[in-house]
């Protein structure tokens, strides 16, 4: 980061080959949308590259860029619920959240649905910690909420996942 | 949490990678003109922080020997804005001075956020000289003098929060709202201290609402304004 901001775009190219995936995963995880989550992935980096100048040197890098992605989530849902069409901006419909019918055949197609079941504070947290690999104080942080929320959203979003995944180990 | 996690054996779903198309336009965006900036540290930020109110205490200390106020008045005002400024030095020693992420706890920054005012509160209420009854303090010359020093004292502290909340722009995408109360603080206790040295009146009721009841909004107001300012 600190090479990025020094000028070098090859350490750009660097910072996003390594940050993109897990910003890509967290944004699809609220998004349920690949098309929204690449508009909030192109939102998030153009807020990073703005204030690359402000990065304060030894920040740690994902858990910042998360946090702007996440912000980015919120300001673009809340000024859609402003809105009064129900058109996206490229005039289609928007997009409803994944319906799935049927029993899964595959452990990590159960656990992608189990995941996309759950409520959205216990899927954030799960994400973070889990699939983006943060620490509790670092998903606290992202999550502007304290490491003891965060460790209990963990807690019942597994609760949560365990009951469905059951579900599925024993379909009868 | 030493117990072997149930769920780690699962299969959880690799990070999603973007599409090529976007990754381009992405890294096309951010790569094109790049000039090089100086990376500050969090600490170098805070030190150039305390600049604010010390400016602030010198120019309401010039204020005050220019208008002659008494000797004693200035020397025991710039006795507290010395020691006050040890306070707010660990403040931003504490809060701010190291990257958003290696902070210490949200919970130990909003103590320090709500205990420092109401602290200074105690504290210009033991170093005010005689409090007259309240219903005397609320009405004629003593409550436009109040007006007018609390706004004095509100505006200046409002310009330094804003100033050195440029200094700290969208550095703070995880906690700008307590961020943004600390430097409100910084702004606030400038003004407040320095106005405790220009000002004429020391009586209680006064130096409380006029100038302590400014730091408390300012930590409020600075929490709201870190918000939208800090976070980028």
């Amino acid at each position: 980061m600190e090479a990025y901001v020094g000028g070098s775009a090859e350490a750009f190219n660097n910072l996003y080959r390594r940050v993109s995936p897990s910003v890509m995963g967290y944004l699809l995880r609220l998004t349920r949308s690949r098309v929204r989550a690449e508009d909030l992935l192109q939102i998030t980096f153009s807020k990073v590259h703005r204030a690359r100048e402000s990065y304060l040197k030894g920040a740690p890098v994902l858990p910042w860029v998360l946090a702007i992605a996440r912000r980015s989530f919120l300001d673009e849902r809340r000024a859609a619920k402003s809105r009064t069409e129900d058109l996206s901006p490229d005039g289609t419909l928007p997009e409803p959240p994944p319906t799935y019918e049927g029993t899964p055949n595959e452990v990590s197609v159960a656990l992608e649905r189990a995941l996309d079941a759950l409520p959205e504070a216990y899927r954030e947290a799960i994400q973070l910690t889990k699939i983006s690999g943060l620490s509790i104080a670092e998903a606290a942080s992202v999550l502007g909420a304290t490491e003891t929320a965060v460790k209990l959203r963990v807690h019942r979003g597994y609760n949560l996942l365990r009951k469905e995944l059951e579900r599925f180990a024993r379909p009868s | 949490m030493s117990e072997r996690d149930p769920l780690d054996d699962l299969p959880w779903p690799e990070p999603a990678a973007p599409s090529a198309s976007v990754s381009t336009k992405i890294c096309d965006g951010c790569t094109k003109g790049l000039a090089e900036r100086p990376c500050r540290s969090a600490r170098r930020r805070a030190a150039l922080s305390m600049l604010f109110p010390t400016a602030t205490v010198g120019l309401f200390s010039w204020r005050a020997i220019a208008h002659h106020a008494p000797e004693g008045v200035v020397r025991a005002g710039l006795y507290g804005a010395l020691a006050w400024s040890i306070v707010l030095s660990l403040t931003l020693l504490f809060g701010l001075a190291s990257p958003p992420g290696r902070r210490p706890r949200l919970a130990l920054r909003v103590g320090v956020a709500a205990l420092i005012p109401v602290v200074f509160f105690v504290y210009l209420e033991k170093t005010a000289s005689g409090t007259v009854a309240f219903s005397e303090f609320s009405q004629g010359a003593y409550a436009a003098h109040a007006w007018r020093c609390g706004a004095i004292c509100f505006a200046v502290g409002a310009i330094m929060s804003g100033g050195v909340m440029l200094l700290w722009r969208r550095s703070d995408p995880l906690t700008p709202g307590i961020s943004g109360a600390l430097l409100g603080l910084v702004g606030g206790m400038g003004s407040a201290l320095g106005m405790g040295i220009a000002c004429p009146s020391h009586e209680g009721w006064h130096v409380c609402v006029s100038h302590g009841v400014v730091v408390a909004s300012l930590v409020v107001l600075g929490a709201a304004a870190g918000r939208r300012m800090l976070a980028p």
